[in-house]
Protein backbone atom coordinates (compact mmCIF):
# COMPACT_ATOMS: atom_id res chain seq x y z
CA UNK A 1 0.00 0.00 0.00
CA UNK A 2 2.99 2.12 0.50
CA UNK A 3 4.63 1.24 -2.90
CA UNK A 4 1.21 2.59 -4.35
CA UNK A 5 1.09 6.18 -2.51
CA UNK A 6 4.88 6.51 -3.20
CA UNK A 7 4.39 5.92 -7.05
CA UNK A 8 0.71 7.75 -6.80
CA UNK A 9 3.23 10.96 -5.82
CA UNK A 10 5.82 9.94 -8.02
CA UNK A 11 3.47 10.83 -11.53
CA UNK A 12 1.72 13.42 -9.36
CA UNK A 13 5.14 15.00 -9.44
CA UNK A 14 5.87 14.21 -13.23
CA UNK A 15 2.39 15.50 -14.29
CA UNK A 16 3.02 18.46 -12.29
CA UNK A 17 6.77 19.25 -14.08
CA UNK A 18 5.45 18.66 -17.05
CA UNK A 19 2.70 20.48 -17.05
CA UNK A 20 4.79 23.76 -15.64
CA UNK A 21 7.49 22.45 -18.39
CA UNK A 22 4.67 22.92 -21.43
CA UNK A 23 5.25 26.45 -23.14
CA UNK A 24 2.09 27.94 -23.21
CA UNK A 25 1.30 28.90 -26.76
CA UNK A 26 1.71 32.50 -27.69
CA UNK A 27 -1.55 34.49 -27.11
CA UNK A 28 -3.39 35.26 -30.34
CA UNK A 29 -2.24 38.69 -32.25
CA UNK A 30 -4.34 41.90 -31.51
CA UNK A 31 -6.73 42.54 -33.76
CA UNK A 32 -5.86 45.08 -35.92
CA UNK A 33 -7.20 48.10 -35.45
CA UNK A 34 -10.10 49.02 -37.78
CA UNK A 35 -9.00 50.96 -40.85
CA UNK A 36 -10.98 53.48 -41.73
CA UNK A 37 -11.94 53.42 -45.37
CA UNK A 38 -12.71 56.62 -47.17
CA UNK A 39 -16.24 55.78 -49.30
CA UNK A 40 -15.57 55.66 -53.25
CA UNK A 41 -16.26 58.71 -54.85
CA UNK A 42 -20.09 58.91 -56.59
CA UNK A 43 -19.77 58.65 -59.94
CA UNK A 44 -22.07 61.32 -61.13
CA UNK A 45 -22.47 61.97 -64.78
CA UNK A 46 -23.14 65.84 -64.95
CA UNK A 47 -25.66 66.35 -67.89
CA UNK A 48 -23.46 68.46 -70.70
CA UNK A 49 -23.97 72.32 -70.64
CA UNK A 50 -22.53 74.80 -72.03
CA UNK A 51 -20.66 77.02 -70.16
CA UNK A 52 -19.37 80.00 -72.36
CA UNK A 53 -18.69 80.56 -76.35
CA UNK A 54 -15.88 82.92 -77.24
CA UNK A 55 -15.39 84.58 -80.19
CA UNK A 56 -12.05 85.48 -81.79
CA UNK A 57 -9.87 84.89 -85.19
CA UNK A 58 -7.18 82.93 -83.63
CA UNK A 59 -7.24 80.26 -81.14
CA UNK A 60 -4.44 78.07 -79.52
CA UNK A 61 -3.60 74.28 -79.29
CA UNK A 62 -5.99 73.84 -76.76
CA UNK A 63 -8.67 75.50 -78.94
CA UNK A 64 -9.49 78.23 -76.84
CA UNK A 65 -9.61 81.86 -78.37
CA UNK A 66 -6.43 83.19 -77.84
CA UNK A 67 -7.49 87.13 -77.89
CA UNK A 68 -11.75 87.45 -77.47
CA UNK A 69 -13.12 89.94 -80.30
CA UNK A 70 -16.42 90.83 -81.78
CA UNK A 71 -15.21 92.83 -84.75
CA UNK A 72 -13.68 91.20 -87.37
CA UNK A 73 -11.98 92.24 -90.78
CA UNK A 74 -12.98 90.81 -94.01
CA UNK A 75 -10.06 88.63 -94.27
CA UNK A 76 -10.49 86.92 -90.98
CA UNK A 77 -10.97 83.32 -90.69
CA UNK A 78 -13.69 83.21 -87.27
CA UNK A 79 -13.71 81.21 -84.93
CA UNK A 80 -16.03 80.59 -81.90
CA UNK A 81 -14.78 78.84 -78.96
CA UNK A 82 -17.36 76.49 -77.16
CA UNK A 83 -16.48 75.47 -73.17
CA UNK A 84 -18.86 72.35 -72.10
CA UNK A 85 -19.03 70.70 -68.68
CA UNK A 86 -20.29 67.40 -67.99
CA UNK A 87 -20.14 64.29 -69.89
CA UNK A 88 -22.09 61.86 -71.96
CA UNK A 89 -22.73 62.15 -75.69
CA UNK A 90 -23.75 65.61 -77.31
CA UNK A 91 -24.48 67.11 -80.56
CA UNK A 92 -23.02 71.00 -80.53
CA UNK A 93 -24.07 72.86 -83.36
CA UNK A 94 -22.83 76.26 -84.39
CA UNK A 95 -25.12 77.92 -86.86
CA UNK A 96 -24.00 81.13 -88.21
CA UNK A 97 -26.00 84.04 -89.73
CA UNK A 98 -25.78 87.07 -91.70
CA UNK A 99 -28.67 89.75 -90.68
CA UNK A 100 -29.08 93.25 -92.84
CA UNK A 101 -32.50 95.12 -91.98
CA UNK A 102 -34.93 92.36 -90.66
CA UNK A 103 -33.81 89.77 -93.47
CA UNK A 104 -31.80 86.85 -92.27
CA UNK A 105 -28.85 85.07 -94.25
CA UNK A 106 -27.46 81.46 -93.73
CA UNK A 107 -24.19 81.39 -93.39
CA UNK A 108 -23.19 77.71 -92.33
CA UNK A 109 -24.15 75.19 -89.79
CA UNK A 110 -21.73 72.83 -88.98
CA UNK A 111 -22.12 70.54 -85.94
CA UNK A 112 -20.24 67.95 -84.04
CA UNK A 113 -21.27 64.80 -82.19
CA UNK A 114 -19.06 64.24 -79.24
CA UNK A 115 -18.64 61.71 -76.58
CA UNK A 116 -17.46 64.09 -73.67
CA UNK A 117 -15.81 63.35 -70.03
CA UNK A 118 -15.35 66.53 -68.42
CA UNK A 119 -14.89 69.64 -69.49
CA UNK A 120 -14.00 70.01 -73.12
CA UNK A 121 -13.66 72.83 -75.56
CA UNK A 122 -14.94 72.89 -78.97
CA UNK A 123 -14.43 75.67 -81.70
CA UNK A 124 -16.05 75.85 -84.69
CA UNK A 125 -14.56 78.41 -87.74
CA UNK A 126 -15.72 80.00 -91.00
CA UNK A 127 -13.61 81.94 -93.98
CA UNK A 128 -14.68 83.07 -96.97
CA UNK A 129 -12.03 83.23 -99.91
CA UNK A 130 -13.85 86.46 -101.38
CA UNK A 131 -13.83 88.12 -98.09
CA UNK A 132 -16.58 88.46 -95.52
CA UNK A 133 -19.33 91.14 -96.75
CA UNK A 134 -19.13 93.73 -94.32
CA UNK A 135 -22.18 93.92 -91.60
CA UNK A 136 -24.29 92.30 -88.93
CA UNK A 137 -23.74 88.46 -88.38
CA UNK A 138 -24.50 86.11 -85.88
CA UNK A 139 -23.34 82.38 -84.18
CA UNK A 140 -25.99 80.92 -82.41
CA UNK A 141 -24.75 77.63 -80.68
CA UNK A 142 -27.17 74.46 -80.06
CA UNK A 143 -26.95 71.86 -77.40
CA UNK A 144 -28.49 68.95 -78.74
CA UNK A 145 -31.09 70.51 -80.83
CA UNK A 146 -31.48 73.09 -78.06
CA UNK A 147 -30.13 76.76 -78.13
CA UNK A 148 -28.17 77.49 -75.34
CA UNK A 149 -27.10 80.93 -76.81
CA UNK A 150 -25.66 83.29 -79.39
CA UNK A 151 -23.23 86.18 -79.91
CA UNK A 152 -23.76 88.56 -82.39
CA UNK A 153 -20.58 90.05 -84.04
CA UNK A 154 -19.72 92.35 -86.70
CA UNK A 155 -17.10 92.75 -89.94
CA UNK A 156 -16.04 95.80 -90.81
CA UNK B 1 -17.34 73.78 -98.77
CA UNK B 2 -20.06 76.12 -99.75
CA UNK B 3 -23.80 76.32 -98.31
CA UNK B 4 -26.74 77.18 -101.05
CA UNK B 5 -29.03 78.66 -98.88
CA UNK B 6 -29.27 82.10 -100.41
CA UNK B 7 -32.83 83.15 -102.46
CA UNK B 8 -31.51 84.24 -105.80
CA UNK B 9 -32.01 87.37 -106.87
CA UNK B 10 -32.68 88.86 -103.13
CA UNK B 11 -30.00 91.46 -102.12
CA UNK B 12 -28.37 89.07 -99.52
CA UNK B 13 -24.41 88.32 -100.08
CA UNK B 14 -23.65 85.28 -101.33
CA UNK B 15 -21.95 83.04 -98.47
CA UNK B 16 -21.73 79.57 -101.33
CA UNK B 17 -18.09 80.08 -100.73
CA UNK B 18 -17.81 80.07 -97.22
CA UNK B 19 -15.80 77.20 -95.86
CA UNK B 20 -15.98 75.19 -92.13
CA UNK B 21 -14.20 73.16 -90.00
CA UNK B 22 -14.57 72.41 -86.15
CA UNK B 23 -12.26 70.37 -83.62
CA UNK B 24 -12.36 69.78 -80.27
CA UNK B 25 -10.58 68.77 -77.33
CA UNK B 26 -12.86 65.73 -76.23
CA UNK B 27 -10.88 62.68 -75.86
CA UNK B 28 -12.80 60.55 -78.17
CA UNK B 29 -12.62 61.67 -81.97
CA UNK B 30 -15.75 63.78 -82.74
CA UNK B 31 -17.98 63.18 -86.04
CA UNK B 32 -18.12 66.72 -87.56
CA UNK B 33 -20.66 67.60 -90.13
CA UNK B 34 -21.78 70.75 -92.65
CA UNK B 35 -25.84 70.70 -92.78
CA UNK B 36 -26.10 71.41 -96.60
CA UNK B 37 -30.11 71.82 -97.85
CA UNK B 38 -29.82 70.85 -101.39
CA UNK B 39 -30.97 72.99 -104.30
CA UNK B 40 -32.46 72.84 -107.42
CA UNK B 41 -30.08 71.08 -110.10
CA UNK B 42 -28.02 69.75 -107.06
CA UNK B 43 -26.69 65.87 -107.08
CA UNK B 44 -24.72 63.82 -104.80
CA UNK B 45 -21.48 64.03 -106.99
CA UNK B 46 -21.74 67.72 -107.98
CA UNK B 47 -21.98 68.19 -104.05
CA UNK B 48 -19.20 65.80 -103.52
CA UNK B 49 -17.21 68.04 -106.05
CA UNK B 50 -17.49 71.43 -104.66
CA UNK B 51 -17.30 69.96 -101.31
CA UNK B 52 -14.36 67.71 -101.60
CA UNK B 53 -12.86 68.52 -104.92
CA UNK B 54 -13.79 65.03 -106.23
CA UNK B 55 -17.00 63.83 -107.83
CA UNK B 56 -16.47 59.95 -106.71
CA UNK B 57 -16.68 61.08 -103.35
CA UNK B 58 -20.88 61.22 -103.52
CA UNK B 59 -20.79 57.87 -101.37
CA UNK B 60 -19.38 59.27 -98.58
CA UNK B 61 -21.96 61.92 -98.65
CA UNK B 62 -24.76 59.45 -99.41
CA UNK B 63 -23.68 57.07 -96.16
CA UNK B 64 -23.99 59.81 -93.77
CA UNK B 65 -26.94 60.47 -94.95
CA UNK B 66 -28.79 57.18 -95.62
CA UNK B 67 -31.89 57.87 -93.06
CA UNK B 68 -32.83 60.79 -95.43
CA UNK B 69 -31.63 59.85 -98.76
CA UNK B 70 -32.79 56.33 -100.05
CA UNK B 71 -31.95 56.33 -103.39
CA UNK B 72 -29.04 58.42 -104.21
CA UNK B 73 -30.33 59.66 -107.59
CA UNK B 74 -32.89 61.03 -105.72
CA UNK B 75 -32.88 63.98 -103.79
CA UNK B 76 -34.90 67.24 -103.34
CA UNK B 77 -34.45 70.76 -103.08
CA UNK B 78 -35.28 71.92 -99.80
CA UNK B 79 -33.80 68.54 -98.45
CA UNK B 80 -31.36 69.11 -95.50
CA UNK B 81 -28.99 66.82 -95.71
CA UNK B 82 -25.25 65.68 -93.51
CA UNK B 83 -21.65 66.33 -95.35
CA UNK B 84 -19.27 64.99 -93.17
CA UNK B 85 -16.01 67.22 -92.45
Amino acid sequence: MKLVSQVTVVVATLFALVGCAKKEAPPPPPAPAPVAVAPAPDVVNVPVSVKQVVLGNQIGADKKVTAPATSFAPADTIYAAVDTIGSGKAAVKAAWTFHKGDKTAQVNETTQELTLAGPTTSEFHISKPGGWPAGDYQVEIFLNGASVGSQKFSVK
Amino acid sequence: MSIGNNNPGDDMPDFSDVASGASSTAAEPAVTFKTYTIVAGDSLSKIAKREYGNANDWPKIFEANKDEIKDPNKIFPGQKIKIPL
